[in-house]
């Protein structure tokens, strides 16, 4: 599979886009160094959440996007921010129950002000208690595990239909995309919530699907040029074709994000904004990263295999100079190299194998 | 394919479309009554399981009291902690997977359960737990004379024996080491006093016998266990008494989703606007090629939201939202990759309809993978234990076979419905040759 084609349209590659491995060498210093100095910000179902209940049954007309607002503003103004407002029970036995993240200190003021917003008594409002998360520390270990399987089943299976280099590249860039969703979550203090789990896993999905598409083209390229000379120009630019169904992919799953962020109510919003940062992540790595590492691991790959070769070629001549070999082994060397011969069309000038 | 037999399976397929989508979005009540009874059909995205956070579910509130045999020295914690997690388990048992419990406060816990359908499987979970009491073997019909509590029971199952003709019901009770060898001395004490042992919930009789526990696990039968259904029931309502804690109802009754009001609504809205914008894109760009392409995602939709219903391990809560929207982006990039490569190839100068069939053969490969990737990852996903990413598991699941289907066969029946209308004209599907001024 890795053959000279590949080899010198990943240098090439290399050579036009020498700005994607300092950008990338920074990207992963930096995230690195992220994620060890920032915390997290923790969802409700991760760290917990604070609840009251206020009693309904005094309310005419329960107008819940109004009470969604006016107990937010009240929430935000004594150091708390709403999660989710719920409506439990129905008619004159109806609540509210709302979730909200941070501590408020003067309770019975905050109280006071949701109830003059809602036109209540502050006496239908419960006390506020603590409620503990529902994410478990187990459920992160199983997540970490579900992701790790998801990508060794990928890199097995990538290793086996391409070849070494691409399934080097497609491990890389998985794990590059969640090192740099999980620092993007650290720095813009993002909600991590259960489902900040799920886009991890659909972020290394992405990333798996255009590896997929992405060497699935490099071949198809490959085997359809019949100029050779021409292969390596051609392989080049395929590395860097697939702009407008990725642009249209990830355009289409941006904006559907960010309809959600802003409409949603704000748990849901919290989540979109989460999946937003995952399209950038995945695209940045998609689009820049994974062409990159494919053309770095392609060449790295493809000369030390030829490095090999070269070594067993020469050792071979030197072995059948001495006459230490016997005519059979010979034979066999003579039929390598041949073989070699015919794999690399056009050699240039920096694999030359000497067979004198 | 000639041009009428295309025309004909156009017809039909296009009247089985409008039958799906009525099936997928309209609820209705048949027109007709047998023996008096009308009867109501559920469309397919009222039938869909919805997790708590997006859906509306009951909410269950609890006080949790110690009991008078815990010493002081007891953690509560550690005791709240144990309870909480023994109503996850039985609630789980029961089918309710979709629940999320938690302690509310210092002695609460709350109790969420979504993917209720209906009103009865509102009243199935409050009836479900109710207000436990202990489980405690007496010598007498008194909880006063118990000689054993729940905490030596290890196991309670419901069981069913057939021998062809007849089916038995059965409650197995199995005892931990240390229980079996209390009741073994007790319950044979009793008996040879000419008495009974009572198992009791509270003060409630739940069971007798008049023979001494010879095995670590004893059956139970009742005349009341008609099904395997009433006794499971039954055996939960044992198990609710093998809690360490007692627990008293406070609060209980429908609530709205957990992520906030109309939840579900906004994704609708969010859906909607996708797969709208979908349909235009493809329309656009590839204009007739690209109704057909719609034409084709029609019945993604249908067969998507006919399985996501009748599979019965689906519950859809927002990560499973995301794996939809993840499933429906991936199936319409499969059309692209297919359409865009005929595009590439009638560039070259080939017939449309080379190019057509060798894009749909070209993108074959890139494809399949992509979804047997995410089939693989819906796999993986699905046998994790955390609701979010199990339900993204099983959507991503089921999903992914959907598209296979709709992007390889039903997209290559689609290209050959079409071309006996338009053999060779690339210009009526948008495709340019190359030098072209057009």
């Amino acid at each position: 599979m890795i053959n000279r084609d590949f080899s010198s349209s990943g240098k090439q590659y290399i050579k036009q886009n020498k700005f994607v491995l300092i950008a990338l060498a920074v990207v992963v210093v930096m995230a690195i160094i992220m994620i060890c100095t920032l915390g997290f910000n923790a969802g409700a179902d991760v760290k917990g959440y604070r609840t009251f209940s206020i009693n309904l049954s005094s309310v005419d007309k329960v107008d819940m996007s109004n009470y969604e607002k006016d107990i937010s503003l009240a929430l935000s103004s004594n150091d708390a921010s709403l999660y989710s407002v719920q409506l439990a029970g129905e008619g004159e036995q109806s609540i509210l129950i709302v979730k909200y993240m941070g501590e408020i200190k003067d309770e019975a003021k905050t109280n006071a002000e949701i109830a003059n917003v809602l036109q209540i008594n502050v006496e239908e409002i419960s006390t506020h208690s603590k409620v503990s998360p529902s994410i478990l520390a187990k459920d992160y270990i199983f997540t970490i595990a579900c992701g790790l399987i998801i990508i060794a089943l990928a890199v097995i299976f990538i290793a086996i239909r391409y070849n070494l280099a691409c399934a080097i590249t497609a491990l890389v860039s998985s794990l590059l995309s969640v090192i740099l969703l999980i620092s993007l979550t650290a720095i813009f203090r993002l909600t991590v919530t259960s489902s900040f789990l799920a886009i991890n896993i659909i972020t290394i999905l992405l990333v798996l699907c255009e590896g997929f598409i992405l060497f699935d083209g490099l071949e198809r390229t490959r085997d359809s040029l019949e100029d050779k000379n021409d292969r390596s120009t051609q392989l080049s630019k395929t590395l860097a074709s697939e702009g407008f169904r990725q642009k249209f992919m990830y355009g289409a799953i941006f904006a559907i994000a960010l309809i959600l962020v802003f409409i949603a109510p704000s748990a849901i919003k919290r989540i979109s904004l989460v999946a937003l940062f995952a399209i950038v992540v995945a695209m940045f790595v998609t689009v820049y990263a994974l062409p990159f590492l494919w053309s770095l691991t392609i060449t790295q790959v493809s000369d030390k295999i030829r490095t090999k070769k070269d070594k067993k070629t020469k050792k071979a001549i030197e072995n059948s100079a001495t006459g230490e070999l016997n005519n059979n082994y010979k034979e066999d060397q003579v039929i390598e190299v041949k073989e070699d011969n015919d794999l690399e069309e056009s050699p240039s000038q920096d694999d030359n194998i000497t067979i004198d | 394919m000639t041009k009428n037999r295309s025309k004909m399976l156009i017809i039909f397929l296009s009247l089985l479309l409008i039958i799906g989508l009525v099936a997928s979005f309209i609820s209705f009540v048949y027109p007709f009554s047998i023996n008096g009874v009308e009867y109501k059909y559920t469309s397919f995205v009222h039938e869909l399981v919805l997790g708590s956070d997006i859906g509306d579910g009951v909410l269950l509130e609890y006080q949790a009291n110690l009991r008078e045999d815990y010493s002081q020295n007891d953690d509560f914690d550690s005791l709240m902690e144990d309870t909480i997690v023994g109503l996850k388990d039985i609630l789980e048992d029961s089918g309710f997977k979709n629940s999320t419990i938690v302690r509310n406060g210092e002695s609460g816990i709350r109790i969420e359960v979504g993917g209720i359908v209906d009103k009865d499987d509102s009243n199935e979970v409050i009836s479900l737990i109710g207000s436990p009491e202990q489980l405690v073997f007496s010598s007498s019909e008194s909880a006063e004379d118990a000689f054993m509590t729940g905490e030596y029971v290890s196991k309670v199952e419901a069981k069913q024996i057939s021998n062809g003709v007849q089916t038995v019901y059965y409650v197995e009770i199995t005892f931990t080491d240390a229980g079996f060898e209390i009741i073994k001395d007790r319950s044979a004490e009793i008996i040879d006093e000419g008495g009974s042992f009572y198992m009791l919930l509270g003060s409630t009789q739940v069971g007798s016998s008049s023979e001494a526990v010879t095995t670590k696990s004893i059956s139970m039968t009742s005349d009341n266990f008609v099904d395997l259904k009433t006794t499971e029931q039954y055996a939960i309502q044992i198990r609710t008494g093998m809690l360490p804690l007692d627990l008293v109802c406070s609060y209980y009754g429908t609530i709205s989703a957990g992520l906030g009001y109309n939840s579900m609504l906004y994704i609708w809205i969010v859906l909607a606007i996708m797969v709208v914008a979908s349909f235009a894109f493809f329309i656009i760009r590839y204009k007739q090629i690209g109704a057909m392409a719609m034409f084709n995602m029609m019945f993604y939709l249908v067969l998507a939201l006919f399985f996501l219903q009748a599979v019965p391990l689906v519950h859809i809560n927002f990560s499973g939202v995301l794996a939809i929207i993840l499933s429906y982006v991936i199936a319409c990039v499969g059309l692209m990759l297919t359409l865009e490569n005929a595009k590439q190839e009638y560039k070259k100068g080939k017939k449309l309809h080379i190019c057509l069939h060798q894009g749909i053969n070209n993108s074959l490969i890139s494809n399949i993978t992509i979804n047997v990737m995410l089939i693989l990852a819906g796999i993986v996903s699905a046998l994790m234990p955390n609701m979010a990413i199990q339900s993204f598991g099983i959507v991503s699941l089921v999903l992914g076979f959907i598209n296979i289907f709709t992007s390889q066969v039903l997209m290559r029946l689609m290209i050959n419905l079409y071309l006996p209308f338009n053999p060779e004209d690339g210009k009526k599907c948008n495709f340019i040759r190359e030098g072209s001024n057009d």
